[in-house]
């Protein structure tokens, strides 16, 4: 059986934005504290934070707090960023950091996939758009633990070992989580 | 036939398998049809993984991210019951060319804590705005000559105000003198940066018309 590349290598969706000098140059302002060059920063980089964190937690309106809550954390820390990351990249890690956390301390009712299982919405013909908003939709009633993996890991490109220091597990389980994440939407997709 | 490849799938799947362990499921798949489609979906659901699109939130978010970081654009707008609309401005200070050696130590930025205790400076009576004296002979420092009369008049007037207005200015003024502390944090690091000169000056002017409005507010009855 032959076996494809593309699956094992990681999306390059956060180094756009590495290395732009204009954006280095924002970078330095807001450090020193100016708000409009922060919030060119924030126009920048608000979609893909977004849809990381929409991901990863459940409904746009925790969403728009978590990211919320990750850009005013980043203007707190930008004085500790020391640039050995493209800033994208640090903006990331920060944004997974406060997702994460923010699913500790949300004690929310969680839709769960299997109960949402009606073939009734799915369209006769899905052409690869939909089915990716399909996917996308799909995430979102994945249990938890096993949507964080997927997103980090096959959306977002993290390999399970950080995936597993950033999560507190072992590299073991979100292999598994992932696993699991990954049948179900199979399972979706095919239904 | 062995059991199902499970967890394994996603591992070959992701090209994680090697030696033994690869053998072992390229053996399993070649004899288990259930195994492969299971190959096949997985595949095609990483594809569609990394195929994404991020799209922006539905609705913007920096208002709500300026007000806790105490940016301006978030509350940083004056809010008078009454707002006025005065034509005048400090053209003389834009003709001035706005070399900005205020920069040095001018009192524009410093602590404008003229509506609270701060006694009214001696000897200064209500300057008319359309004689708002900009010394021209002073261009180095037209913004702090500018903001210092005009702090000076509201020091006197400020009896004139009610209670909420006065609090109301107080609060957008310190949102204006931290932009403009913060403008002046980032120019000394870097002081010939265009656009922070221009941001400076916009935040300048931005305090000019909040202590113009200010000082011509009605006096209340
Ligand atoms: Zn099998």
């Amino acid at each position: 059986m032959p076996r494809e590349g593309l699956v094992s290598r990681p999306p390059m969706r956060i180094e756009s934005a590495a290395g732009d000098p204009s954006e280095a140059a924002d970078v330095a302002r807001a450090a020193a504290g100016d708000s409009s060059a922060f919030e060119r920063l924030y126009r920048r980089h608000a979609a893909r934070i977004h849809s990381l964190v929409r991901r990863m937690v459940e409904g746009e309106a925790d969403a728009n707090e978590v990211t919320q809550d990750a850009f005013v954390r980043a203007w707190e820390r930008l004085g500790t960023f020391r640039g050995e990351s493209s800033f994208g990249t640090w903006l990331h890690r920060l944004a997974v950091n406060v997702a994460l956390n923010w699913r500790k301390s949300a004690a929310r009712s969680r839709r769960r996939f299997d109960e949402e299982a009606t073939a009734e919405d799915l369209p006769g013909r899905r052409d690869a758009g939909a089915e990716r908003m399909d996917l996308d939709q799909a995430i979102g009633r994945l249990p938890p633990g096993a949507r964080q993996v997927f997103v980090l890991h096959d959306v977002e490109g993290f390999r399970h070992e950080e995936i597993a220091e950033l999560m507190g597990v072992t590299a073991g389980t979100s292999k598994a989580q992932l696993h699991r994440a990954r049948m179900l939407l199979r399972d979706h997709l095919e239904r | 036939m062995d059991e199902h490849l499970g967890e394994r799938l996603s591992a070959y799947v992701d090209g994680a398998l090697d030696g033994a362990a690869l053998a072992a499921a390229e053996a399993h798949l070649s004899a288990c049809a259930e195994c492969r489609d299971a190959v096949q979906g997985l595949r095609h659901v990483v594809a569609l993984a990394h195929a994404l699109d991020d799209r922006p939130p539905a609705r913007d978010l920096w208002h709500g991210i300026a007000e806790r970081i105490g940016a301006e654009g978030g509350a940083a707008v004056v809010p008078f019951a009454r707002r006025r609309r005065f034509a005048f401005s400090i053209p003389q200070l834009a003709a001035a060319g706005l070399a900005l050696s205020l920069l040095s130590a001018g009192a524009a930025g410093t602590a404008v804590h003229f509506l609270t205790g701060r006694a009214a400076p001696t000897g200064t009576a209500f300057v008319p705005f359309g004689a708002l004296p900009v010394h021209l002979t002073a261009m180095a420092t037209p913004y702090d000559t500018a903001i210092t009369e005009l702090e000076e008049i509201l020091a006197v007037r400020r009896g004139e105000f009610d209670s909420a207005t006065v609090r109301t200015v107080e609060a957008s003024l310190r949102v204006i003198d931290q932009a403009i502390a913060q403008a002046r944090a980032a120019l000394v690091r870097d002081p010939n940066n265009p656009y922070l000169n221009g941001h400076l000056r916009s935040t300048l002017d931005r305090k000019l018309d909040l202590l113009r409005r200010a000082a011509m507010l009605p006096k209340v009855s």
